[in-house]
C-alpha cells in the first residue's frame, strides 16, 4: 500500500528540490517565439515534400505495396505540414537550440544521421515526443517541463532518433495496410487476430526503439540510468509537472476569505499504474514492462558503460530551458481554455518566482477566462443547443470532488466549488493587485476593467454591495468568542481568523445578511482609482440595461426589423481596403477513402486553389489581401510566422467563448499587429468538400422510366452526392468582435474550381464594396 | 413585332447598365449568351405521352444584375407535331410551328448555395408567341391551304441548376411548368373541314405545362 504513494512522493520531491535550487532568473521572461531564419521544412509545399518523399520508394516490391507507400507519403507529408504551417512550433527558439545541440552531442558519432534530423518544440501541454519519416521530431513543451535532467531528454531524443532511423513510421503503415488487406502474415487469419497482430507489431517497433536508443545513448556517454528517469516520466505524464500544494489563500487577505467548504481538507497523492501487462490493443509496451526491460539490458553493461554524465551540453541551459517550459506551459494552458490547470501551474512556479511579471500577467489572464466561463448563463434552447455548447466548452466543465487527487484537482474543485460572486470578488482584488504592481502595462487593465464588468453586468453587484469599513466584519467575528467550541476552531486570533470561522459555522441569523464578500475591497476602495474602475463598469451595465430596455419596449416588428438591419450590416458589404487572412482551410473530404476519409491529394490542391482565387478576385475588387501563411513565407519571414502563431492562438480563442463574451486575450499585442498589417481586419475561414453515395436510389431507378428526367436521373444515379460547406469570418482585432460572416452549406452540388473561385470573389466583392447607410 | 425586339432591347440594355463592375457575377463576367433546347411531353394521347416529344430551342442572352439575379431575353423556334386520325377516309399529317420572344428573371437560390451565375435557380419567363398551324390532309384535296394563327402571352416557371466549366462555358439542366396566360390572336383558316383549330388551341395550352431543359452557353 506505502510503497506506491513513497514512489510517488520520492518522484516529486526529486524535482522540487532541484527545482527550488536551480532557479534561473526569469525576471524578463518574454514568451517562446521563433528566431532566425526559416527552414525548407516550415516553407516548402506539401507537394513538394510529397514529391521528394516519392522517390524513396521501394520500386522492387509488389505494386499494391508501392502505392501503400505512396500514399503514406502524400498523408504523412500533409499530417506533419499540418504542424509545422499552423504556428504550433517554435523555430530556432532557446528551448530548440538546446535540444537540438542535445541531439548533436548525441548523434555526434553519425554526422549524416543527425543532418537528416530536425528537432522542434511543439507548443502543446501533453507530454509527448514523435518522429516523422521525414527526419522531423517533435518535443512537446510538456515533456521538457517533465525532465529531470538533459540525459533524460537525449533518451528520448535517441528513442525517437530509433523510430525515424529504422523507418518505424512507414513501416508501421504498411503493416496497417496488409492488415486492412489480409496480405503477407495477415493472409492466414481472423480480422481479430489480424487486429492484435498489428498492435503487437507497433509494441516491437517501441522496444527496438527503448533498445536501441538506449544503445546510443551510452554510446553517446549520457548516464543511461536516464533512460529509467524517462519511464517515470512517461508514468505520471497524465498529471501535471508538479504536485506544489495549493491554498486558497492566494486569493484572500485581511478582509477577504473563502468558506471553508470549497477548499477540499486534503487532497491524495498521485498513483503510478503497477500493471506489467501489455493491453492487447496498446500500440506502446506498458510503462513498468519497458522499465523492466531497460534494467535488463543496463545489467548487460560492463565498465564505464554505467556511468556517464547527465548534463554534455550545459546544466545551466538545461534548468533555463526547464523553467522556461514551465512558463510557456502556464500561458498554453489558458490559451487552451484550461484555465484552472493554468491557475494551479502558475501558482505552483509563483512560489520560486513571487513577483514575476510575466507570471503574474498570465494569473491574471488565467482568472479572467475562468470568471467568464463560471459567469456564462446556461441558457440553451434546446437539446442540440446544449450538446452543441458542451462540445464547445461553453458549459463549465464540473470539477468538485471532496477528496480531489493531486493538487492541481485541488484547485480545480475549489475553483468549481466557490460561488459566482466570491470569485468574481476574488478575481477582481487579484487582477487589481496585480495592476497595481505594474500599472503600465494595459493588458492587465483591460482584464481588470473586464472582470468588474462581469461582476457588475453578469453578477449584478454594485459598489454599494460592499462595506468600505470592517466594523461590521469586526463585531459577527467576535460573535465567535463567547462560543466555547468555535473558539478552539481558531488557529490564530486575528480579526480575519475570526470572521473565517464565523462564515463557516455561525448560523444565517447570526450572520443576518452579510455576504462573506463584503468586506473583501475596504482597502482597495481607499484607492480613488479602483472606485472609479468600479463605478465605470457600473455604468456600463446601466447602459446594457437601458439597451434592453428600449429593445423590451419595442414592438416585434421592430425588434425583427432591427435584427433585419443588423444581418445585413453583418453579411453585407463592409467597405474594407484590406484583409489578412490567416491559415485558410480547405479539406476534401471523401466517404469511399478508409482512415479518415480525407481526400489529402484534393485538399492539398484545393487549398493552392483557394489562396490563388482568393488573391486574385480580391485583385479584381481592389481589395488588399494578404495571405497569412507558410506557403506564402521565405525564410527570412520569421516575424510573419510568429504572428501565425499569435493569431492561430487568438482564433483558437476565439472558438473557446460566445460572442459577447470577454477574451483572455492580450489585447495590446493585437492593436500592434493590427498596426503592422495596417489593418484592423482579419479571417479565419475554411472550405470543406463532402463526398457521398447518393441514397434513394431504388426511387431514382424507377423514375428513369419517365423518359423526359431520364437524362437527369441517370446522371444522379452515375454520380455520388457532393456537398460544400464554406464558412469565413472576419474579425475587428482591436476590439475582438467579429465585424463580416459568410456560412454557406452548399448541399448536393459538386465543388468545381467555379465554385471555389465565385464564393472568394463573392467574399471579397462583399468585403470591398462600401457600407450601406444605415436607415 | 418590333415593338417588342424594341421593348427587349431597352430591357437588355438597362441590365447591362445596371450590372456595375462592383455588382458583378461570376468575377466581373457579366453576359451569358446561350443556346438552349427543351423537349416537353405529347399529351395528345396516352401513347403520345411516353412516345412522342416536341422540341423547342432558341438562343438566350442573360445578363448578371445582382449576387443571386438574372435577367435575360430569349428567342426560341419550336415545332410540333400534329397528327390527327378522324376515320378512315380523313388524316391530318400537319405541323404547328411558331416562335416565342420572352423575359426571364432568374434569381439563384441562396438557401442551396447558389450564387449567379452559379448552382440552383428558380426562373420565372414571360413569353410571347406567335403560333401558325400548318394543316396538311393526306387523302383530301382542300381548295385553299388549311393555315390557323394565334398569338398570345405565356408564362413559366423553371427549376434547374447552372455550372461553369472552364471559365467560360456555363451549362445548365432543369424543368419549367407552364402554360398560356392571355391569347389575343386567333385566325382560323374558313377552308378547314375538321375541328383542327381546337385541337391547335388545345396543344399549344398543353406544349409548356411541363417541360425538360437543356443549355450551353458561353460567359462574355
Amino acid at each position: 500500500m506505502l510503497k506506491p504513494f513513497l514512489k510517488s512522493a520520492l518522484f516529486w520531491l526529486i524535482p522540487a528540490a532541484v527545482f527550488s535550487q536551480q532557479t534561473p532568473n526569469m525576471d524578463n521572461y518574454q514568451p517562446a517565439r521563433s528566431s532566425g531564419t526559416l527552414p525548407p521544412d516550415v516553407l516548402q509545399t506539401t507537394t513538394e515534400k510529397y514529391e521528394r518523399s516519392k522517390q524513396q520508394i521501394n520500386t522492387g516490391q509488389s505494386e499494391e505495396l508501392q502505392k501503400a507507400e505512396d500514399n503514406f507519403y502524400l498523408q504523412t507529408n500533409y499530417a506533419v505540414d499540418q504542424i509545422l504551417h499552423s504556428g504550433a512550433i517554435l523555430v530556432n527558439d532557446s528551448m530548440g537550440i538546446y535540444v537540438n545541440r542535445v541531439a548533436d552531442s548525441l548523434l555526434a558519432h553519425d554526422p549524416q544521421l543527425r543532418a537528416q534530423i530536425n528537432i522542434y518544440i511543439l507548443r502543446s501541454t501533453v507530454v509527448n515526443a514523435f518522429a516523422t519519416d521525414r527526419g522531423s521530431i517533435f518535443i512537446t513543451v510538456g515533456l521538457l517541463t517533465r525532465l529531470h535532467n538533459e540525459a533524460e531528454l537525449a533518451f528520448v531524443l535517441a528513442h525517437e532518433i530509433i523510430h525515424f532511423k529504422r523507418r518505424h513510421v512507414l513501416t508501421g503503415y504498411i503493416e496497417g495496410v496488409q492488415m486492412a488487406e489480409g496480405e503477407g502474415k495477415y493472409s492466414a487469419t481472423t480480422a481479430e487476430n489480424r487486429f492484435l497482430k498489428r498492435h503487437s507489431y507497433a509494441r516491437a517497433q517501441e522496444t527496438q526503439a527503448d533498445e536501441e536508443g538506449f544503445d546510443m545513448l551510452v554510446a553517446s556517454n549520457y548516464d543511461p540510468h536516464a533512460a529509467m528517469g524517462a519511464f517515470d516520466i512517461l508514468e505520471m505524464a497524465e498529471n501535471p509537472f508538479t504536485d506544489t500544494l495549493f491554498h486558497k489563500s492566494i486569493f484572500e487577505d485581511n478582509h477577504f476569505v473563502f468558506p471553508s467548504k470549497y477548499y477540499a481538507d486534503t487532497a491524495k497523492a498521485y498513483k503510478i499504474d503497477e500493471d506489467e501487462e501489455d493491453h492487447d490493443l496498446a500500440t506502446h509496451p506498458s510503462v513498468q514492462k519497458r522499465k523492466k526491460n531497460m534494467k535488463r539490458r543496463f545489467s548487460k553493461l560492463g565498465g564505464t558503460d554505467t556511468t556517464g554524465s547527465i548534463f554534455l551540453v550545459s546544466e545551466s541551459m538545461f534548468y533555463r530551458v526547464r523553467a522556461m517550459a514551465m512558463f510557456e506551459e502556464a500561458a498554453l494552458h489558458t490559451n487552451d481554455g484550461e484555465f484552472k490547470e493554468a491557475i494551479y501551474i502558475n501558482q505552483s512556479i509563483q512560489k520560486v518566482y513571487p513577483r514575476n511579471y510575466y507570471l503574474q500577467k498570465e494569473m491574471v489572464r488565467a482568472i479572467f477566462g475562468t470568471t467568464v466561463k463560471k459567469n456564462a448563463p446556461f441558457a440553451f434552447d434546446d437539446l442540440s443547443a446544449l450538446l452543441e455548447a458542451i462540445f464547445s466548452g461553453d458549459i463549465e466543465e464540473d470539477d468538485k470532488t471532496d477528496v480531489p487527487v493531486g493538487q492541481q484537482a485541488r484547485t480545480k474543485s475549489f475553483i468549481s466549488s466557490s460561488d459566482r460572486d466570491g470569485w468574481n470578488v476574488a478575481a477582481v482584488k487579484y487582477a487589481w493587485r496585480v495592476h497595481t504592481m505594474f500599472p503600465e502595462d494595459k493588458d492587465i487593465a483591460f482584464w481588470c476593467r473586464g472582470l468588474f464588468r462581469e461582476l457588475t453586468v453578469e453578477n449584478n453587484l454594485t459598489i454599494r454591495d460592499f462595506q468600505d469599513n470592517d466594523s461590521d466584519m469586526v463585531r459577527i467575528g467576535n460573535m465567535i468568542m463567547s462560543d466555547t467550541a468555535l473558539v478552539h476552531k481558531l488557529k490564530v486570533d486575528t480579526p480575519i481568523a475570526r470572521w473565517q470561522v464565523a462564515i463557516d459555522h455561525l448560523d444565517k441569523d447570526s450572520l443576518g445578511a452579510t455576504k462573506y464578500w463584503e468586506f473583501a475591497f475596504v482597502e482597495e476602495m481607499k484607492d480613488s482609482a479602483f472606485v472609479q474602475m468600479f463605478k465605470d463598469a457600473m455604468a456600463y451595465a446601466d447602459s446594457l440595461e437601458a439597451l434592453e430596455d428600449i429593445e423590451d419596449d419595442m414592438t416585434s416588428k421592430q425588434l425583427s426589423q432591427l435584427e433585419k438591419e443588423e444581418n445585413e450590416a453583418f453579411f453585407g458589404p463592409q467597405g474594407l481596403k484590406k484583409v489578412v487572412v490567416i491559415n485558410p482551410i480547405y479539406q476534401s473530404y471523401d466517404s469511399r477513402i478508409p482512415n479518415g476519409m480525407l481526400d489529402v491529394r484534393k485538399s492539398i490542391d484545393g487549398r493552392t486553389q483557394m489562396m490563388n482565387a482568393m488573391m486574385e478576385s480580391a485583385n479584381t475588387v481592389g481589395l488588399q489581401c494578404e495571405v497569412l501563411d507558410p506557403e506564402n513565407m521565405d525564410s527570412t519571414d520569421t516575424d510573419r510566422f510568429n504572428d501565425l502563431m499569435i493569431f492561430n492562438d487568438w482564433f483558437a480563442q476565439k472558438g473557446n467563448f460566445k460572442e459577447g463574451d470577454g477574451l483572455p486575450v492580450q489585447q495590446e499585442q493585437m492593436n500592434q499587429l493590427a498596426a503592422k498589417y495596417g489593418t484592423n481586419y482579419f479571417m479565419w475561414c475554411a472550405y470543406y468538400t463532402n463526398r457521398e453515395p447518393r441514397k434513394g436510389t431504388v426511387f431514382r431507378a424507377l423514375s428513369l422510366a419517365f423518359a423526359p428526367i431520364a437524362p437527369l436521373v441517370a446522371y444522379r444515379l452515375a454520380t455520388p452526392r457532393e456537398d460544400v460547406y464554406f464558412v469565413s469570418i472576419v474579425y475587428d482585432i482591436t476590439t475582438g468582435k467579429p465585424v463580416w460572416g459568410v456560412q454557406r452549406e452548399i448541399l448536393k452540388q459538386k465543388p468545381t474550381d467555379a465554385r471555389l473561385k465565385l464564393q472568394m470573389y463573392d467574399m471579397m466583392r462583399m468585403l470591398a464594396s462600401p457600407k450601406k447607410q444605415k436607415s | 413585332m418590333r415593338r417588342i425586339i424594341l421593348f427587349l432591347a431597352i430591357v437588355t440594355a438597362t441590365g447591362t447598365a445596371t450590372a456595375t463592375p462592383i455588382k458583378g457575377g461570376y468575377l466581373g463576367k457579366r453576359i451569358i449568351v446561350n443556346a438552349e433546347m427543351s423537349y416537353m411531353p405529347n399529351y395528345s394521347s396516352w401513347k403520345d405521352l411516353f412516345m412522342s416529344y416536341n422540341f423547342q430551342y432558341g438562343g438566350k442572352v442573360h445578363v448578371v444584375t445582382g449576387r443571386f439575379t438574372e435577367i435575360g431575353v430569349s428567342y426560341n423556334r419550336y415545332s410540333l407535331g400534329a397528327h390527327q386520325r378522324y376515320d378512315t377516309s380523313l388524316s391530318n399529317n400537319g405541323k404547328i410551328t411558331g416562335y416565342q420572344v420572352g423575359l426571364t428573371y432568374r434569381k439563384y437560390r441562396k438557401s442551396r448555395g447558389g450564387l449567379a451565375p452559379l448552382g440552383k435557380f428558380v426562373d420565372v419567363n414571360l413569353f410571347y408567341h406567335d403560333d401558325k398551324y400548318n394543316v396538311v390532309y393526306e387523302n383530301i384535296q382542300t381548295f385553299a391551304p388549311v393555315i390557323h394563327k394565334s398569338r398570345g402571352i405565356s408564362g413559366s416557371i423553371g427549376f434547374g441548376t447552372q455550372g461553369i466549366f472552364w471559365d467560360r462555358v456555363v451549362g445548365n439542366a432543369g424543368v419549367r411548368f407552364g402554360g398560356p396566360i392571355y391569347r389575343f390572336f386567333e385566325e382560323k383558316s374558313t377552308s378547314d373541314i375538321g375541328n383542327n383549330f381546337d385541337y391547335m388551341q388545345q396543344r399549344l395550352m398543353y406544349k409548356d405545362f411541363f417541360s425538360v431543359f437543356f443549355g450551353v452557353g458561353i460567359i462574355l
